[in-house]
């Protein structure tokens, strides 16, 4: 069996530097095959997991950093994140309810709903003071 | 420009966002859109020509309807392509902000 390539990168949490997700993932995607479509699903899945990690994983006067890989086996493309920030469990998290009315309507918690709609097979673990995602897409 | 601001007849607001509304370009249309929520009372935001949105831009769209609705106005949501359209569905935010195809019909929604 082969041993699947993998590409990762490490990015700082502010947005300039988020900025380099697009880049890097679109890359990556195309380099291992995906279809365009799942290659989007995937894109705002990881958008909504990296969101999540720097609005929500270190405390707002920290330089926190978030780390990625992702790598093809099969049919199924896998991505990683991972991030050193509190323990949050996004599998377990609860999911903000529809906001009734335009009054009642959150900002946050449409990032978890979005993940877990492009992403249903996520798992997250805590790992030698590490939040660490799997994300699973179809890569056709 | 991902964001483009019209104002067109009857007091009503055009917001044309564009392109790939991804962390970047979210961070281009977050103050624009926050200018309009606070200053206007009747928005319509065509998405029509939007490649890719997330929540960080949805947030920015919602944050500018709930100042439009606080001001009693309306904000609506105009034409967006169909993986655009599964984003704010999937979201629940059409709930609160409509869909509209044709642009006579989200300035009639605005305006009634």
């Amino acid at each position: 069996m082969n041993t699947p390539a993998i590409s990762e990168i490490c990015l700082g949490t502010s947005p300039a530097e988020l900025a380099g997700l697009y880049p890097w993932l679109e890359a990556a995607g195309l380099a291992l095959g995906m279809a365009p479509d799942q290659l989007r699903r995937m894109h705002v899945a990881v958008e909504e997991a990296v969101m999540n990690v720097a609005m929500h994983a270190y405390p707002p006067d920290v330089a926190g950093k978030v780390w990625l890989a992702i790598a093809r086996q099969g049919d199924t493309v896998m991505v990683r994140v991972e991030d050193e920030g509190q323990p949050f469990d996004v599998a377990a998290a609860p999911v903000a309810k529809a906001a009734a009315s335009v009054e009642e309507a959150q900002v946050g918690g449409l990032g978890l709903k979005l993940l877990r709609h492009y992403c249903p097979g996520l798992t997250s673990t805590r790992l030698e003071g590490r939040n660490r995602l799997e994300l699973p897409f179809a890569a056709g | 420009m991902a964001i483009v601001i019209e104002d067109i007849d009857g007091g009503v607001t055009k917001v044309v966002l564009s392109g790939r509304l991804d962390i970047a370009g979210s961070g281009e249309i977050d103050m624009p859109l926050s200018i309009v929520g606070g200053s206007r009372r009747a928005v319509v935001v065509d998405l029509s020509a939007v490649d890719f949105m997330a929540s960080l831009a949805l947030r920015s769209v919602v944050m500018a309807g709930k100042a439009v609705h606080n001001k009693g106005g309306k904000l609506v949501l105009l034409a967006p392509q169909p993986a655009v359209e599964e984003v704010i569905t999937v979201s629940g935010v059409d709930d609160l902000f409509p869909i509209l195809r044709e642009l006579a019909e989200a300035i009639a929604a605005v305006t009634a």
